[in-house]
């Protein structure tokens, strides 16, 4: 249920390392779950369509991967200039 | 291009958690996260263990929820000093709603901090408080079964609370799963029957904990 506060961390980290490596769209971000953490990657993904916005592209997806343990990290996105 | 992150996401909260933890361990002062699903007792509890506790530990609490100040209202009946946190929609606290609160304490003051969590037995376990013990409470009216269902609120607990032990008798609670459960998911944890109508289980639960406390 508080997937959505978790996107709104992911997001502001995205952007600000967008804006430092100069990417104006991010058109994927790839997310590592960990499977004892009480996150649903649906809701995840839900919130995700969202709060979608720049540098985000509106058709940006998210991947996650569900890992053991009780990781939550923003692995890596793909984006241009 | 691709650009390589590794953020921790919960780093944040974590980040903060770890500054309240310092403050608490700066002034010697125990402090409990409560976290149980809404209506197992942790309120009930909490009135009924302040009395008997009050003389050997000063006691200050955080009470979340949703809304309302009712929690707190109770807790100031008691005499205890409380501060409310409202959510407003959320469903767990976190460490920098605690970290907010700590200035209407004077922790130097203090010995136990009790922190009950908003009543939810999922999202408040993802989220560190800085709390030196994890209590998570079940109600026997909840069922035998919650633990191996929500298995995160039991796994990274300190102590479980088998809360409402008097209705035992007019409850099917199957005891011997319960405490066979617990025992798979977390070993270390001890398990106490506790009854805030009779005070069941109080002493014992606050023996360990001034155990705790001398460690
Ligand atoms: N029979 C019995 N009822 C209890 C006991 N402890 C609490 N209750 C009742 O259970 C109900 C819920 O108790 P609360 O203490 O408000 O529960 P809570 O966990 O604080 O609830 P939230 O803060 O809303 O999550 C109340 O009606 C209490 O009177 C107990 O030991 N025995
Ligand atoms: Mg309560």
């Amino acid at each position: 249920m508080h997937e959505v506060s978790l996107v709104f961390g992911i997001r502001a980290a995205v952007e600000k390392a967008a804006r430092v490596y100069g990417l104006s769209r991010v058109f994927k971000i790839k997310l590592v779950v960990g499977q004892d953490l009480m996150v649903l990657p649906e809701a995840m993904a839900f919130a995700f369509e969202h709060l979608k916005r720049a540098p985000l592209t509106p058709d940006a997806v998210l991947e996650i991967e569900v890992r053991p343990g009780r990781d939550l990290l923003v692995e890596n996105f793909e984006g241009e200039p | 291009m691709k650009v390589k992150l590794g953020y921790p996401v919960l780093q944040a909260n974590q980040a903060i958690a770890d500054r309240n933890r310092e403050a608490f361990q700066r002034h010697f002062l125990l402090v409990l996260n409560l976290m149980s699903s809404p209506g197992a007792g942790k309120t009930t509890f909490l009135e009924r263990w302040i009395r008997l506790a009050e003389d050997r530990l000063r006691l200050g609490v955080i009470e979340g929820d949703v809304a309302t100040t009712l929690d707190a209202e109770r807790i100031a009946a008691c005499g205890t000093e409380v501060v409310q946190i409202n959510t407003h929609g959320a469903c767990h606290l976190d460490a920098g709603m605690i970290a907010r609160t700590l200035g209407h304490f004077d922790l130097a003051r203090l010995d136990c901090l009790v922190i009950e969590n908003v009543g939810n037995l999922v999202c408040p376990a993802d989220f560190d408080l800085g709390e030196t013990l994890r209590v998570t409470l079940l109600s026997t009216t909840e069922g035998a079964d919650k633990p191996e269902k929500y298995p995160a609120a039991f796994r990274h607990a300190d102590a479980v609370l088998l809360t409402k032990t008097d209705l035992l008798p007019y409850v099917p609670f199957d005891l011997t799963r319960f405490h066979g459960t617990l025992s798979r998911l977390n070993p270390d944890a001890p398990v106490f029957q506790i009854c805030a109508l009779t005070g069941e289980g109080m002493e014992q639960w606050t023996q360990w904990l001034l155990s705790r406390r001398e460690r």
